[in-house]
């Protein structure tokens, strides 16, 4: 299809170009275009009116001026803006579209915006609501490509957009447009959906329901990015229903389109997968809404995600990996399948994974860095390093049990500096106390091998050998070794002292070491070519310890090797080795007149701090001679102990972890957790507790909430579109565990879609009083007239008040209206009652109630009870109220002796603060109940069993 | 999370294509300067002995191929996948190639406002929103046929 020459190919502006590409001289090519100008000028100056096309032609080539002289002649082209604005309203597609064309390249710059920002408000205004498809397309352009930024067009045009966006009735082109110019006017300010919270959760569930027809793959593409931002920068928690639903298309281009060809539109297809660009959107997406376990978030984490889901989100992996083995065609489908490989495995590390998943995901990422291509290696690394830092245990020992020797083999070999250095970081991550000595050992021979690596990359070698030494070494010989070889190679490798004073201070810190270190400080000292640190080491460790080393070596001859190397040294390592001469004075006085004289010669020293020191100590020496008082040993007293545990050069490792999570009882520092590269930042969510308080509940919530709390099965809640009904099952081993089961009828004549469901918990984090967790999830779309299960746990951790029961907050779009209900679960203490005919204990008679009665008196008083009077709804008394408490699982106490009087008993289970017995009085009088209840737990067990109480009669 | 902008550069580094989805950060004389450096970076480096990616600076990476004489540059978020813009780059070639027929520079010099046609079809608000190779060449003809 060759397209160039279509007949309306406004020649004036190609013989233009033509005229500007044969002048290439600048001069000729300058007047060429001034003089264009100036005809345009006068064109547009004229007052004769020009017809369309004319205008068309004039602005194309103002255009063509403004990108050919590289936007340096903006100012020469203002005057034809005007024109420009007159253009854009016109009704001819390709005059509008010039128009549009030409200001999407001029709009960003602050001259062309204020002048024309009006006119093109209005006619923005006027193509979006227009109902020519192609105009309202250029418009929607238009605001997607230049109104970043801009307050005025944001504010101007949001509901304009968003109408396009929602309408039933708009032409698909359109709604894709309409997504991504609304996410650009929605980066520019999110107040235009945040503002009022009404119309933020409407909007947002208007966006979120383009998604609902799971094989519209054309709309997802352009709706996809809007979610992101969503879930990125406005609520991501308010996205987490999402999660199976994304999962499920995940799954089917995946899983299901990978196997079977036929089931995914070829068109939609790129280099032999279904659609990568929504794949590795939808991955990202969900990395975003999914916390990484652990994380403070932890309702929003794998957990809260149901079975089935989490399913389909592994099975996505395994299919991704299988591909990964099928040869590629060519370099493209390879790198796009790797792509989403490595995106998926890191996504899958935030879903628990199993140790074999582990396992094959990191060797898929272990075979991909021998490949041929930089790109991959590169790719593959990174993700592993992430697994490695951010998925912890598993992740790693998976790497060290297989896959050491060829990260030694990638470090020797690779050329690629950054690779190099990711490789690096790796093997630094992966270290622990088992395999220390391999990774130092490799380290070190690469470091003395005689690479060529760039000077930071070595120093960074260096410390991180130092760092892994200290902290791994199970042997303190093979620390003193490695350390003192490290501190032995060339000064130009690192200029810093961290190294050399750690080594002292752990040194002095440990006695065994004394004299096996200056053994070998002495050796090292004695090369012609020892390096600064190691002088500086053995100046300070020999100065303190010279009495330890082999008896080969007496203090006079260390006096001497120590004479030798000063006049090789810096002048700060000379004023160390001063300082040592004096402790080598002290631990044998015989050397006094060879110190004395070598003090005198460097009082004629040229720096000041040589020569202060040479002058003290000599006076020092000389007084000690004249007074016969030891003055030197009353200075230079053994060192102390050092109590600095911290290691300096930690601190310069970043963000790079450190196995310690690996060290059995091993302190755990709180970086080591720490990703190098953390995900996306999320919107930090408002305080759980007041989003609890936020929602509210739909009228006549409370008659399935009080049922529920008195049967075990019934109708939960019923509207003209649907119905639900209820079933709990309790646990007889685990009573604190609760099952219960919903099924949604859906009651309208249209189908419910878009049916999303979340718990909203009182309290999540900090000890909540319960836990709530989905065990399947009803589905996305409820056909007229169908059913859905929705099956979910609650687990009663401590007593809580009904005040804080669990809220289920349901969301549908039907016949085109968006619905919400919000209702309240009647889960409650006394759900967790088992009743006494089946917990097959026996029934207490009213003397043990009164003698148990009498003992909670006892000890606890009025701090066990809880009293409160209700109305009671019928004047049927005590028959009504006998079978409430039968049905909640309280079993009543027969007894003829006292008369209007209902004595009760019931265990209540939790399961962080334990079971408790409870014991009820309820006295009858004329309507009303008096409820006394005692229990074992105290005030706040009784206070919250007898408002369940009530709450049941109100049935 | 997007595409920050596309650059069309020819060998000698003028631009032919260039379209910002965010503005250059504290570069106010339309980006010359950042265009410059962005020339010198992507000509300098290897074509076949280095990645196709660079990291450019605090908030970008550089995606970018040569396709004969031009080369296509991405700007796009540090943490965003390199590798899936690269098909995004692809993917425009594709489709010019397909609508000029065997597309050299000088088609998108003539026909400047019809390369512009085509990537507002393909790419607005710094995302996709059309994938499908035919889907594009389909609603392309439609366009042009209106001009």
């Amino acid at each position: 299809m060759v397209a160039a020459m279509s007949q309306n190919s406004m020649k004036g502006l190609q013989l233009f170009i033509a005229d500007l590409r044969s002048s290439q001289q600048t001069e000729d090519h300058k007047r060429r275009i001034q003089s264009e100008i100036i005809n345009i000028q006068r064109q547009f100056g004229s007052g004769n009116a020009l017809n369309g096309y004319q205008r068309k032609k004039y602005v194309a080539k103002l255009a063509y001026i403004y990108i050919t002289t590289n936007t340096a002649k903006l100012n020469d082209l203002l005057f034809g803006l005007d024109q420009c604005c007159e253009l854009m309203s016109s009704q001819v597609y390709s005059e509008k579209y010039i128009a549009y064309m030409t200001l999407e390249l001029l709009y960003h710059n602050e001259s062309v915006a204020t002048q024309v920002r009006d006119r093109l408000v209005l006619s923005l205004k006027k193509d979006l609501e227009s109902n020519n498809t192609d105009y309202a397309a250029l418009a929607l352009n238009f605001i997607g490509v230049a109104a970043r930024n801009d307050d005025n067009l944001t504010h101007e045009l949001s509901d304009e957009v968003f109408q396009i966006l929602r309408s039933p009735t708009s032409p698909q082109i359109l709604k894709k447009k309409a997504s991504l110019a609304f996410l650009t006017l929605l980066k520019n300010d999110v107040t235009i959906l945040t503002q009022d919270s009404r119309k933020e959760k409407l909007w947002f569930q208007r966006i979120t329901s383009l998604l609902d027809d799971s094989e519209n793959y054309r709309l997802m593409l352009a709706v996809l990015p809007l979610v992101e931002f969503l879930a990125t920068k406005v609520e991501y928690k308010a996205c987490f229903r999402l999660v199976p639903h994304l999962s499920q298309i995940l799954y089917s281009c995946i899983v299901v389109g990978t196997k079977d060809p036929s089931s995914f539109p070829e068109e939609e297809r790129f280099a032999g997968l279904p659609n990568p660009w929504i794949l590795t959107k939808l991955i990202s997406i969900l990395n975003i809404i999914v916390a990484a376990p652990g994380h403070s978030d932890s309702q929003y984490d794998f957990s809260s995600i149901d079975q089935a889901t989490l399913g389909k989100l592994r099975l996505c992996v395994t299919s991704m990996l299988e591909l990964g083995h099928k040869p590629a065609a060519d370099a493209l489908t390879r790198s796009v399948r790797n792509t989403i490989l490595f995106s998926l495995i890191n996504f899958a590390s935030k879903l628990d994974p199993s140790v074999a998943a582990m396992t094959s995901s990191i060797n898929a990422l272990c075979f991909l860095l021998d490949a041929r291509e930089t790109n991959t290696r590169y790719l593959a690394l990174d993700s592993l390093v992430k697994l490695c830092s951010t998925s912890g245990r598993n992740a790693r020992a998976s790497v060290r049990s297989e896959h050491m020797k060829q990260l030694f083999q990638l470090m020797r070999t690779e050329r690629d500096s950054s690779i190099f250095k990711k490789t690096v970081d790796l093997l630094y991550t992966l270290t622990d106390s088992e395999n220390v000595q391999l990774v130092v050992d490799e380290l070190l021979q690469y470091v003395t091998s005689g690479n060529q690596i760039d000077h930071h990359v070595r120093s960074d070698l260096v410390v991180k050998i130092a760092v892994l030494t200290e902290k791994f070494a199970n042997d303190s010989k093979w620390y003193v070794t490695v350390s003192l070889k490290l501190l032995s190679l060339s000064n130009a490798f690192f200029n810093d002292d961290d190294i050399w004073q750690r080594l002292c201070q752990i040194v002095i810190n440990n006695e065994t070491l004394h004299k096996v270190t200056c053994d070998q400080l002495v050796k090292y000292i004695c090369d012609d070519h020892a390096s600064e640190a190691i002088i500086k080491a053995g100046a300070f460790l020999l100065g303190e310890f010279g009495t330890c080393v082999d008896e080969r070596y007496s203090i006079g001859d260390l006096f001497n090797i120590f004479t030798e190397k000063y006049f090789a040294a810096s002048n700060a390592c000379r004023a160390m080795i001063l300082s040592t001469m004096v402790k080598l004075y002290q631990h044998d006085p015989q050397i006094e007149s060879a110190v004395i004289k070598f003090f005198q010669l460097e009082l004629n020293s040229l720096d000041i701090e040589l020569q202060t020191r040479s002058y003290e100590y000599l006076k020092m020496i000389q007084f000690e001679k004249v007074s016969g008082k030891s003055l030197v040993r009353l200075i230079f007293e053994p060192m102390v102990p050092f109590n600095s545990k911290k290691n300096p050069l930690l601190g310069r490792m970043g963000t790079l972890s450190l196995s310690s999570f690996d060290l059995p009882g091993g302190a755990r520092d709180d970086h080591s957790s720490k990703a190098p590269c953390p995900p996306p930042k999320r919107k930090i969510a408002k305080s759980v507790q007041s989003d609890y308080n936020t929602h509210i509940l739909s009228p006549k919530w409370d008659e399935g909430f009080n049922r529920m709390l008195k049967h075990k099965q019934g109708v939960f809640y019923t509207s003209p579109f649907l119905k639900i009904i209820y079933r709990i099952r309790q646990s007889r081993t685990q009573p604190e565990l609760i099952e219960v089961e919903l099924t949604y009828v859906s009651q309208s004549e249209w189908p419910i879609k878009s049916f999303l469901t979340e718990w909203i918990s009182w309290k999540t984090d900090e000890n909540p009083p319960y836990v709530i967790k989905n065990i399947e999830l009803p589905s996305t779309t409820l056909a007229v007239g169908s059913r859905s299960t929705h099956k979910f746990e609650v687990l009663v951790r401590h007593p809580f008040s009904l005040e804080q029961s669990p809220l289920l907050d349901l969301q549908f779009t039907c016949g085109g209206s968006v619905s919400s209900i919000v209702l309240k679960l009647g889960v409650a203490l006394s759900s967790t009652i088992i009743p006494p005919q089946l917990n097959g204990k026996e029934t207490i008679t009213l003397a043990q109630f009164v003698k148990r009665w009498r003992s909670i008196n006892e000890a606890l008083g009025k701090e066990g009870e809880s009293q409160r009077v209700i109305k009671l709804k019928s004047a049927n008394l005590s028959g009504g109220v006998v079978s409430t408490l039968e049905k909640m699982g309280i079993q009543v106490i027969t007894q003829h002796s006292v008369e209007n009087m209902i004595f009760g008993a019931a265990i209540t289970h939790t399961k962080s603060v334990g079971n408790f017995g409870c014991l009820m009085k309820i006295r009858l009088t004329e309507g009303t109940a008096e409820i006394t209840c005692k229990s074992t737990g105290g005030s706040k067990v009784s206070e919250c069993l007898s408002e369940c109480i009530q709450s049941g009669l109100a049935v | 999370m997007a595409i920050q902008y596309l650059i069309c550069l020819n060998k000698q580094g003028i631009v032919r294509l260039a379209r910002f989805f965010q503005p250059f950060l504290g570069d106010s004389k339309d980006g010359h300067a950042t265009i410059a450096q962005i020339y010198k970076l992507v000509s300098s480096r290897d074509l076949k002995h280095q990645s196709n990616f660079v990291e450019f600076s605090e908030s970008t990476k550089l995606i970018y191929k040569r396709y004969a004489g031009l080369y296509f540059v991405m700007g796009v978020d540090l943490r965003d996948e390199e590798l899936i813009y690269l098909s995004h780059i692809h993917l425009f070639v594709e489709v010019l190639d397909a609508f000029f027929g065997n597309v050299c520079e000088l088609d998108i010099v003539f026909n400047f406002y019809k390369a512009y046609m085509i990537l507002d079809e393909m790419i607005i608000g710094g995302e996709l929103q059309e994938a499908s190779k035919d889907v594009l060449l389909e609603r392309l003809t439609y366009l042009d046929r209106l001009s």
